[in-house]
């Protein structure tokens, strides 16, 4: 696979898919023992380029050159090859000749993010490599196609021309995220009445006449199609709370429907789409509230051709620096300002949270005479903002990353004044990237918080993250295999043969550091958000974090993530410092936490290695707003100020699984618990299950050869273990390998 | 007393002998009760001073206290990783700096070490006043501290004893059973003095109170002789106490498996660094308070010299502590253990390590000269350096171990708040506030030990008299 600027994992309708697909390709078992090979090319450390065998960082303009490589090596008719400088060419020349070599078997994919005529060149690539209708297939468009901001650009136009007396928005805010040559809040206020219709009254809400108030996904009635067209049925899990309008019902209200609801518009058009009547319809639609899409709804693959000329996408190479506009990993576009969970969660790689940054290499800090924290002025087509600077090692040099989705004026109580707004920067003709950026350096500095101060394994891989290739690991005659002492206890080993005994296995070639596990455990667990300040101070209150190290050399390091929470060792070492006995272990191999009996010593998180415990130094947990009371999970404690908290391996769900087999009279069974981290995981990377039971999924992935437990030789023996992180280089890149 | 008109004279230093010569029972009693039985109008302003500053301090403390209590432990700079930080670093400080006491009114009695009379009641006071302000810092460190009597065991309606495996539950044994023995080991101590100060005091106030607490102290032959059997038992039962209680708050680190806590030597290590500080803390208030009190006669240059000497020798077994950590880091070929040195070597709190190295190792090795030992200046000036060091020690210790300990990912740092300082800075409050009430209000020499003490030098003296040495 050969992935250009592209974050396929992560980004776009497809990710969650894709994201699970790839990770299938990654698993060994004693019965595939094969692996999918990744090159990635992309101008900062993505989801998917952490992931790769072959990482390659390049200028986001330059991707096109590489594009024109790999076409003209595979025998794109009419591209000739550009020239590229030596680390490019000899990673075009290993994806060149594994790509021929696996003609039929492999795919080329390009980033949202790139122009429509690279994508036409990508096709014709994996046209030549015959991949079409094998890894490549088509459907009909399910959304209509993206205008970019042509339409936008038409109205305001429109808009100055004194066209417009009456102008309705939905679901969209406009005067923050147009790019910064459109100016479209002049032009808002010069339309007699602008109707906004949101979820929040945000800034384009601010200079309309009429705002109506939107109802959440959760609140509403309405339909979907996945990316492959599949029909899905949203169905609302609480009533309005403010008593919110959703699209569908305002649209009819426009047509004169006003007292149409959701749910009625919804049925009525699968009424006549289905074609059905009576009971007939009725049975049907219960069906399809009860699996939640409709059946057989994907659109049928199509064929497509490619006509016109395909032709180079090179540009002349331009000097200077460029800027790279990313859609923040958790805000997305910025219309999730407002979400704390999202604001607090870690930005993968940079760990930064409550702000974005002006992320560059650290050759090009070098050279800009900048260091983390410092403020630059960042002037692009003749705008300008200020941003602090971040360090990004395996960022591609000359390259300043900007995030959107910050900078919000009117997000609410949460979102106001986070980071600084990078859409004011963009250009319409430069909606992702562009280069004429200039950076001067401000004597100021800011303030940026993160969660991981510290990213160098310090030759400590072996019992943290360990690493093999997939051919050492298949052959480990060819090398010394690393000598494993069996570790003894002065004391006797507790008998956890008997009973359920819980444990998690974590495959570290699935993972790509998405976050999903992280806000899903915040979700499940009702565990508050601490603010800016407080993480500043080191007291971020996440159950499990995905750690990140850079490996190797700065310019082109290996990226490894890895998701930590409490391992629940058997040999705990904070359950013997507890002069309360608040954190105990329990007979199937939990280690809990007992709020109640916690006096708050901290000890426990002091002799705990994994430092995986948190603690409320302050009373974090907002008790007093109501809309809050009803968020809270009512199966999980909410924990005071000065009591010490952690992963419990999702208990709650535990005893919930517990109390349904009691009553049914059997053993809970494989598959019955998933912790929300699992449940929440795209890639299926954490497997949680009965490791006494030969047969669950976990205890058979904990047999297998590749697994590994964090910091061994402590003899904590830890309930958690990991699938060693495997790597496929190509044997013949004389390049870096990982 | 004439505070004001002694401070004025030259003083004649004695250096080879306890006693200043022509010092004589009465003289004895009366320059040390002296010092306490004057109106309560007529007291001195530099005490009042003291005083006042002392209690502003206090005042701090308190405030500091009374916000942690409201708002949370989140007002100091601790955090995940250094979850422990001032508070526990200012509890081993100040621990540390009341075995001074202990060590000198036990272990020294039961060896008979004459030198000890003159100091071992301020030491003694300094080692409670030292437990009580050390002993607040485990209590209010706690998250929610309204809890805290969950560390005793006691039979609850929850059905929980504490756990006894943590070494925190052993210091809370270690730490009641210390207060409360030095405790009665000082006031024991002081029931022949109180009666003393009740036969002598004029103001009927003062006589009850004092009559009331030398709880009908006589002077009966019965009487010394049951004070003789109760001190030398309080004496023996404190003993063993000098090197527990230490020893067992290095089991807070020590029990616990992070590089720089998991280290066997810590006991020994310990007992020597608080003996080391107690003593210090020791030089640095009798200092001020001989001279301020004229008290030349009675803490004589002699005292000052013994006491570097314990010093010396305690600051050697330290300064091998930290050899040993060296080596050990070495000798584990454990990674971590060898970080760690690293990390102090030049980490981002080196500063730290260096300076407890100047002030604790290099410092103090003046005192190998016995003209630099008996110049009060330079005494002062070492003492507060091996004050300051053993903080340093402290500080070492906890933030230094747990701000990079086994991941990398979870290293982070540590930065004291406004209210660390004030916690820490508060406490001396505390302690000085107790302490200058005790040299007010309690005679801060045993006076019928001096007198014991006069009465055997007199009697030496008048042995070599008979034997023909005279001139003694």
């Amino acid at each position: 696979m050969v992935a250009l600027d592209s974050d396929f994992t992560h980004s776009g309708a497809t990710a969650i898919r894709y994201s699970r697909d790839f990770a299938d390709k990654r698993r060994i078992t004693a019965a595939k023992p094969k692996m999918n090979r990744l090159y990635a090319a992309e101008p900062t450390p993505s989801h998917t380029g952490t992931m790769a065998d072959h990482r390659l960082a390049v200028r986001a303009a330059e991707i096109a050159s590489l594009t024109d490589a790999i076409a003209a090596g595979v025998g794109v008719a009419g591209v000739a090859a550009p020239t590229l400088d030596e680390k490019a060419s000899a990673w075009v020349k290993a994806a060149v000749a594994d790509l021929k070599a696996n003609a039929g078997k492999s795919i080329v994919i390009t980033g949202e993010t790139q122009s429509a005529a690279q994508h036409a060149l990508v096709l014709a690539i994996n046209n030549a490599l015959g991949n079409l209708g094998k890894t490549v297939t088509f459907t009909a468009p399910v959304a209509p196609a993206a205008t970019g901001n042509a339409g936008l650009k038409a109205l305001v136009d429109e808009i100055n021309a004194g066209a417009v007396s009456l102008l309705v928005i939905s679901d969209a805010n406009i005067v923050y995220n147009a790019p910064g040559d459109i100016d479209v809040k002049s032009a808002l206020a010069k339309v007699a009445t602008v109707v906004h219709h949101g979820l929040y009254a945000d800034e384009t809400s601010e200079g309309a006449a009429w705002h109506i108030n939107g109802a959440h996904y959760l609140e509403s009635w309405g339909d979907s199609r996945a990316f492959d067209g599949t029909a899905a049925i949203q169905q609302p899990l609480i009533a309005p709370l403010y008593e919110g309008k959703t699209l569908l019902e305002v649209v009819a209200a426009l047509s004169g429907n006003t007292s149409a609801n959701g749910h009625d518009l919804v049925k009525a058009y699968w009424k006549t789409a289905l074609g059905t009547d009576g009971y007939a319809f009725d049975k049907e639609w219960q069906i399809i509230l009860h699996d939640g899409t409709v059946k057989a709804s994907a659109s049928a693959s199509s064929s497509a051709t490619l006509t016109g000329t395909i032709a180079a996408t090179a540009t002349p190479a331009s000097e200077g620096l460029e800027i790279v506009f990313r859609a923040d990993s958790s805000l997305r576009d910025g219309s999730a300002a407002n979400n704390g969970w999202l604001q607090e969660v870690p930005k993968p790689i940079t760990k930064l949270v409550w702000d974005n940054a002006a992320q560059v290499s650290p050759a090009t800090a070098k050279t800009l005479g900048v260091v983390a924290t410092d403020v630059v002025e960042l002037s692009f087509q003749g705008r300008t903002v200020k941003a602090p600077i971040w360090i990004v090692p395996g960022q591609a040099d000359n390259t300043v990353v900007v995030h959107l989705g910050f900078g919000r004026t009117k997000a609410g109580k949460v979102g106001d004044g986070v980071g600084f707004n990078a859409y004011t920067l963009r250009g319409s003709d430069s909606l992702w990237h562009g280069t004429g950026l200039e950076v001067k350096k401000t004597t100021e500095t800011y303030k940026l918080a993160t969660t991981q101060e510290h990213t160098n394994l310090e030759g400590r891989d072996e019992d943290i993250y360990p690493t093999k290739t997939l051919a050492d690991f298949l052959h480990p005659e060819h090398h010394e295999g690393h000598k494993k002492h069996e570790i003894i206890s002065l004391f006797p080993e507790y008998d956890y043969s008997k009973g359920y005994q819980w444990g998690m296995q974590i495959d570290l070639n699935a993972c790509n550091g998405c976050n999903a596990c992280v806000v899903a455990c915040q979700a499940e667990n009702n565990i508050p958000i601490v603010g800016k300040e407080q993480v500043l101070v080191g007291r971020e209150m996440h159950w499990i974090r995905i750690d990140t190290y850079f490996s190797g050399d700065a310019e082109s390091p290996s990226i490894y993530q890895i998701p930590v929470a409490c391992m629940h060792c058997e040999h705990a070492p904070c359950e013997i410092v507890c002069p309360v006995a608040a954190t105990v272990h329990d007979d199937e191999g939990l280690n809990s936490m007992v709020y109640n009996r916690c006096v708050g010593t901290k000890y426990c998180s002091n002799n705990c290695p994994y430092k995986v415990r948190r603690f409320n130094f302050f009373q974090y947990v907002d008790e007093e707003t109501p809309s809050l009371k009803l968020q809270r999970n009512p199966d999980v404690t909410v924990r005071v100020r000065g009591v010490m908290e952690k992963c419990t391996y999702c208990v709650q769900r535990i005893n919930e699984a517990r109390i349904d087999a009691d009553r049914e009279r059997r053993e809970i069974t494989d598959g019955q618990v998933v912790s929300a981290c699992q449940q929440a995981c795209p890639s299926q990377a954490i497997v949680f299950g009965n490791i006494n039971d030969a047969s669950a999924r976990v205890s058979q992935l904990k047999a297998l050869e590749s697994k590994f437990t964090m910091l061994d030789p402590l003899n904590t023996k830890p309930r958690t273990s990991y699938m060693i992180r495997l790597t496929n280089p190509n044997p013949e890149f004389s390049g870096k390998t990982e | 007393m004439q505070s004001s008109k002694q401070l004025k004279p030259p003083v004649t230093e004695t250096y080879d002998s306890l006693l200043a010569p022509g010092q004589s029972l009465n003289s004895v009693t009366a320059k040390i009760s002296d010092i306490i039985l004057f109106p309560v109008l007529k007291t001195p302003l530099g005490w009042i001073i003291g005083f006042v500053a002392a209690g502003l301090l206090l005042m701090l403390y308190l405030y500091s206290l009374a916000t942690l209590f409201t708002v949370g432990i989140g007002i100091w700079g601790i955090n995940i990783p250094v979850a422990w930080g001032f508070d526990i670093i200012n509890f081993v400080w100040w621990i540390g700096i009341g075995h001074a006491g202990t060590l000198i009114s036990a272990i020294l009695l039961l060896f008979r070490q004459d030198w000890r009379t003159s100091i071992n009641r301020a030491a003694e006071a300094m080692t409670i006043f030292a437990v009580a302000c050390a002993g607040i810092y485990p209590l209010i460190h706690t998250g929610r501290p309204w809890l805290d009597y969950w560390f005793l065991p006691y039979p609850s309606t929850l059905g929980m004893w504490p756990q006894f495996r943590s070494p925190l539950e052993w210091d809370v044994f270690a730490i009641s059973t210390y207060a409360t023995v030095s405790v009665l080991f000082w006031f024991v101590g002081l029931v022949p003095d109180l009666a003393t100060l009740r036969d002598r005091s004029t103001s009927p106030i003062a006589k009850t109170l004092y009559g009331l607490a030398s709880l009908g102290w006589r002077g009966a032959a019965k009487h010394w002789q049951r004070y003789e059997v109760a001190s030398l038992l309080l004496a023996g039962l404190s003993t063993p106490l000098v090197l527990s209680v230490h020893s067992i708050i290095s089991f807070d680190f020590a029990v616990a498996q992070l590089p720089g806590w998991h280290v066997t030597v810590f006991p020994p290590y310990f007992v020597a660094g608080a003996v080391y500080c107690g003593f210090a803390m020791v030089i640095v208030l009798m200092i001020p308070i001989r001279r301020w009190f004229g008290l030349e006669g009675l803490i004589t240059m002699k005292h000052f010299d013994v006491m570097s000497k314990v010093m010396l020798a305690s600051g050697m077994i330290v300064t091998y502590g930290y050899f040993g950590e060296i080596f050990y880091a070495w000798y584990s070929s454990s990674i971590y253990e060898y970080y760690l040195i690293v990390n102090r070597f030049t980490g981002p709190y080196a500063w730290s390590y260096w300076s407890l190295i100047l002030f604790n190792v290099l410092i103090p090795q003046v005192l190998w000269s016995k003209k630099l030992r008996q110049n009060l200046p330079v005494l002062f000036f070492v003492s507060m350096a091996i004050n300051v060091g053993m903080w340093f020690e402290r500080w070492v210790i906890i933030v230094l171990s747990l701000h990079r300990d086994f991941l990398p990912s979870s290293w982070a740092s540590y930065t004291p708040t406004f209210y660390d300082w004030s916690t820490y800075i508060g406490s001396f409050g505390l302690f000085f506030v107790l302490f200058l009430l005790f040299i007010r209000f309690i005679p801060m020499i045993a006076i019928f030990e001096v007198r014991d003490l006069v009465h055997k030098t007199t009697a030496h003296t008048a042995e070599h008299e008979d034997s023909g040495h005279a001139g003694a």
